[in-house]
């Protein structure tokens, strides 16, 4: 113990008065802890000590369930999520079975006999369902209106197939709107005169007022192709990729029973708000319990 | 355990850090000796502070438990000592938080019944009589010391510390370990005179 200051010093001086007292104490203070807690101890050390190459495989003892567990979990997750999905060929093909000339063959068969016209089909009744949801639907009329009316005159001007189209559609994503009007309304001359008139509107000056409105008509057409598209989606008459049993409000219900029974609440609670988006007023029958997260 | 070692036998037997070293590696020998060397130390230590047997026997296998689980994560920063009594400190201040700092006495504890200091087999009755009055009036004083005092006291004497690792285990600073332990000392100083 250092002493160098006149505090330390006086501790220093304390410490030699006091070092009979300190002897004293350390003579009195002799408990020890129990023999039975000393063996106690030392075996467990040494237990410790044995031990420790199993520790890995101690820890490693429940990695190996939580991992086996973990991919049980996601396999199931994947099993219902596509088990949910993949009615939709099928549906498909039942749609499209009255069609002349495409035969009566299994969904792959078909798939693989995919002509020119199928691809086609299946591109303008949006099978797709990031196509369908139609994301670019708000975008699409954030985009100003010249936008809006060059693009589809464009393509009226040279005249384009359906099918050349449809795939520059797929291209761009900006002229799924327009894509959509033909295909909800494939009959519709207006659609399809107001871009002509665009393109006019692009190569001829005309009075300011009338190409004012022009471009107004014209850009009401998208959106309203975009409106019916829409209602066409959240049809589950219509869409074509609503499960068999979307189709069927009971049936429904029933899958929702199911999948509560199974034990896959969350895919039921997932199930019935869909049900609910889909079917709002629908009357719930009495028996059906309603699944809570 | 007091063992009585020589110098040159001090010189040759191995520290406390080289001895957890080789526990770390899987030596049980070294954790022996190691335990031996420390047991008595640290218990009187707890059993100074909480006075209750059987706490004291609760939280002394809690440390060298701790000890044990924590060898893996051990290195040499300090004295092995600051270390021990580090875990020591640190559990009898959990244990304090969980009671609130209420510890009942046990009055039939052997703290009330110290051994008597250390007397000739010759010496008289009289003269046993006195000096276990003494010892049982010295660790009174010591338990009627402030914590902070007692502390500082106890991690001197049982432990061995130095006022450095004293300040390192209570987490204070070393002025206040010296000014600590200078009124323990004269209180227990003052609280004996009689006997000195």
């Amino acid at each position: 113990m250092s002493a160098d200051t006149p505090q330390d010093n006086g501790l220093h001086q304390l410490l030699v008065d006091t070092a009979e007292l300190r002897r004293q104490y350390r003579a009195t203070s002799q408990e020890e802890p129990p023999r039975q807690l000393d063996e106690a101890i030392r075996a467990t050390a040494r237990r410790a000590v044995r031990a420790r190459p199993s520790d890995f495989r101690m820890g490693a003892s429940w990695r190996i369930p939580a991992s086996v567990a973990a991919v049980v979990v996601v396999s199931v997750t994947l099993a219902v999520m596509v088990g949910r999905h993949s009615p939709q060929p099928a549906l498909e093909s039942e749609q499209r079975a009255p069609e002349p000339g495409l035969g009566v063959g299994a969904p792959k068969d078909r798939a693989e006999d995919a002509t020119p016209a199928y691809r086609v089909s299946k591109e303008k009744a949006g099978a797709s369902p990031t196509r369908r949801a139609a994301p670019m639907g708000p975008k699409r009329e954030e985009v100003p209106a010249s936008h809006d009316v060059a693009e589809p005159a464009a393509v009226e001007e040279v005249g384009r197939p359906a099918a050349a189209e449809s795939k520059s559609s797929a291209r761009t994503g900006m002229e799924l709107p327009v894509e959509s009007a033909r295909v909800a309304a494939p009959a519709s001359p207006p659609a399809a005169a107001p871009p002509a008139a665009a393109v006019e509107t692009n190569l001829v000056p005309v009075e300011p007022e009338a190409a004012a409105a022009k471009a107004k008509a014209e850009k009401a057409v998208p959106t309203q192709a975009l409106a019916r598209k829409r209602a066409q989606a959240t049809s589950p008459e219509t869409d074509s990729s609503a499960t068999p049993w979307e189709k069927d409000p009971q049936a429904w219900l029933a899958q929702i029973e199911n999948l509560r029974a199974m034990g896959h609440n969350q895919d039921a609670v997932v199930s019935f708000r869909a049900f609910r988006s889909r079917y709002p007023e629908y009357q719930l029958p009495a028996e059906f319990v309603v699944p809570k997260p | 355990m007091h063992l009585a070692y020589t110098a040159a036998a001090m010189e040759a037997l191995p520290s406390d850090e080289d001895l957890m070293l080789r526990f770390s590696d899987g030596d049980a020998a070294a954790f022996d000796a190691l335990y031996a060397r420390h047991r008595g130390g640290v218990f009187r230590y707890l059993l100074r502070h909480c006075r209750n047997p059987a706490t004291a026997e609760e939280l002394f296998q809690d440390i060298w438990m701790n000890l044990v689980q924590a060898r893996g994560r051990y290195r040499v920063q300090a004295k092995f000592t600051t270390y021990l009594y580090t875990l020591a400190h640190n559990r009898l201040m959990d244990h304090f938080r969980r009671t609130k700092g209420l510890e009942l006495v046990s009055l039939d504890s052997e703290v009330d019944d110290p051994p008597e200091l250390a007397a000739s087999a010759t010496a008289q009755p009289e003269r046993a009589t006195q000096s276990r009055e003494q010892a049982r009036r010295l660790i009174e004083l010591v338990a009627t010391l402030p914590a902070a005092q007692r502390e500082v006291f106890l991690l001197h004497e049982e432990g061995g510390l130095g006022l450095e690792e004293i300040a390192a285990v209570t987490g204070a600073n070393q002025e206040a370990v010296k000014s600590r332990l200078r009124y323990a000392l004269a209180k227990l100083r003052e609280g004996m005179k009689d006997y000195l």
